[in-house]
């Protein structure tokens, strides 16, 4: 008894770890580049030489009370001649109290280019949690019907399922992508699609459908032919037997396909670049173009990373949420 | 009256004749066993009553009501789909292998058919279904999963569940093959309890102390077709049959 709970107690940081791997993970690389940014955060005097004089004129007017910070900016954009979004950097830094030197710090440049990129790269992985989320759900959805059609007995629809699936597993998503944005509208002029969202959510789910419904079927055939001969025994129909009996126990059998179905979306949705979709990858790449600073990859790479972590801790909630019974 | 009636049933797999001309009649409140060798086709024979195997040829009639007449698999009765229904669910039937639902309670397993097929009220249900797992001695468990009970607790969850439909008949294919033997008492004794309530039972079993104790009647099959019926003092003390007197010499260790 007492080795036992010692063996508990010894093992509990392990089963900690283990459980919270992937986050940990994270955790570690976010840690990892955080600390270095902390030890080399300049002191303030170089900080408050690398404000722009007349900025710094104009702030220190601030303690006569008759000027706030948003008459500090307006009459720095106006006497300067800057672009409101650098002025909105300044002012960042300024009340991050982190008015850096940008010229000759590797570190500090990556930390004023970090807050300058992360509102745009935030809109662009919004666009990819979203365009994920809706195609995969829609997807699920979409591929129970194919499956249930593909191991249907009437012969046109199990073709026709069939056909389907083969089509869309068998060509990339990117001819897919390109033939309903490029190729649709010259065939067939009435099925223009004009929001760039929209036509990436198509052929998204389209083809997750198809991927989708083989595990579908895969599930289905795993569960027990006992299952279906008692629910006959009992007198429940087909469409019985598969609502009340079947599907619901194919549910825990299908979260580990389906989050990685979801995972691989995720980053398949680089794709919708080539329709000029602002994805996270669009965004980065736009960034890069702009200020040809490597560093927004690593950003990027991080944030589709913590996408990934929480992704994956809510398939593993819901896992064990249906596997009550087991 | 006869509760189910075959006659010259026959049931191939392909080539395989796996029932051959298999004709018998169970009159209510009968308790008969199925006994033979293992591939002997008392568990198709079982699993064609019900219409879980389809015959090939022959007769089944369900209460004096002829549901199949089929030649080369093609049935000569015409029936409603309803009709045939409402026939088949005349017979409850509990499996070697248990086959409860394992993502629904106990209590939900009993509940499911009679609410689903039989459109009863919930509340009815739930009535019957608890006076139905007392009658079992499982109450306690109502609602817990099948997979924390042994698998005799299983088996009279699976009992009580086919009660639950109220049949006139039930069909037991093997019920305590998958059983640990110390747990083969307890199913046995919730099905000798139903015996003693005159409930129509079609066992297909190798717990020959049952069929001697509980039947009154016991079948011999061998090879697809059957062999001998009688009653169980002159099958199991004077079989008439050699193949009978063979198996049974192996089972009894006599």
């Amino acid at each position: 008894m007492n080795e036992e709970t010692k063996e508990k107690k010894s093992t509990g940081f392990v089963a900690f770890v283990k459980k919270h791997r992937v986050l940990l993970i994270v955790l570690a690389v976010i840690i990892a580049v955080c600390i270095p940014l902390v030890l080399t955060a300049p002191d303030e005097a170089t900080l408050e030489s690398a404000v722009p004089q007349e900025f710094q004129q104009l702030e220190a007017r601030k303690e006569s009370d008759t000027f706030n910070t948003i008459g500090i900016m307006s009459a720095y954009k106006a006497q300067k001649q800057v672009s409101a979004a650098e002025v909105q950097q300044i002012t960042i830094l300024g009340i991050a109290g982190q008015c850096i030197d940008t010229t000759d710090n590797v570190i500090t440049t990556f930390f004023v280019n970090f807050v300058s990129w992360l509102p745009s790269l935030l809109d662009g992985a919004w666009i990819t949690i979203a365009l994920t989320i809706s195609s995969v759900a829609a997807g699920v959805i979409l591929s129970v019907f194919v499956a249930l059609g593909k191991m249907s007995k009437f012969k046109p629809l199990s073709l026709f399922c069939r056909a389907y699936v083969f089509f869309f597993r068998g060509t990339p998503l990117l001819m897919q992508l390109y033939f309903l944005w490029f190729g649709l509208p010259l065939l067939i002029p009435a099925l223009t699609i004009s929001d760039r969202f929209l036509a990436a959510f198509i052929a998204f789910s389209l083809n997750s459908a198809a991927y989708c419904a083989e595990n579908i079927r895969a599930a289905i055939e795993s569960i027990d032919k006992g299952q279906f001969e008692a629910a006959k025994a009992l007198g429940l129909s087909y469409g019985q037997t598969m609502k009340k009996i079947i599907i619901p126990q194919t549910y825990r059998r299908l979260i580990p396909p389906i989050a990685n179905e979801f995972i691989m979306v995720l980053k398949d949705a680089s794709l919708t670049s080539i329709i000029a979709l602002q994805d996270l990858s669009k965004i980065t790449n736009s960034i890069l173009t702009s200020t040809g600073e490597v560093s927004v990859y690593i950003v990027s790479m991080v944030i589709y990373l913590i996408i990934t972590a929480v992704f994956s801790k809510v398939f593993g909630v819901l896992e064990k949420k249906f596997s009550v019974y087991e | 009256m006869s509760m189910i009636r075959t006659e010259n049933l026959c049931k191939d797999f392909g080539e395989l004749k796996v029932l051959k001309n298999c004709s018998l009649s169970v009159e209510q409140g009968e308790v008969v066993c199925l006994i033979g060798p293992s591939g002997a086709g008392k568990s198709t024979y079982l699993r064609s009553l019900n219409h879980l195997e389809t015959i090939t040829s022959g007769k089944l009639w369900v209460e004096e009501k002829l549901l199949d007449d089929r030649v080369n698999g093609v049935n000569q009765v015409k029936i409603t789909p309803q009709e045939r229904q409402a026939s088949l669910l005349e017979m409850g039937m509990v499996f070697q292998r248990f086959n409860l639902f394992p993502h629904l309670t106990v209590l939900e397993n009993v509940m499911l058919a009679p609410i689903t097929v039989r459109k009863r009220d919930k509340q009815e249900t739930e009535a019957l279904a608890r006076d139905l797992l007392s009658k079992v001695g499982l109450l306690a468990k109502a609602d817990v999963y099948p997979g924390k009970l042994s698998g005799g607790q299983q088996q009279r969850v699976a009992i009580a569940r086919a009660l639950a439909m109220q049949p006139k008949m039930m069909l037991f294919d093997e019920p305590t093959s998958a059983l640990d033997p110390e747990l083969v008492g307890e199913v046995l004794q919730v099905m000798k309890d139903l015996a003693a309530d005159g409930m129509t039972m079609i066992v297909v079993t190798h717990e020959m102390g049952f069929a001697k104790e509980v039947s009154d009647r016991v079948v011999f099959m061998y090879d697809g077709s059957i062999l001998e019926v009688d009653t169980p003092d002159k099958l199991f003390t004077n079989p008439s049959n050699e193949r009978t007197k063979t198996f049974l010499h192996s089972v009894l260790n006599i």
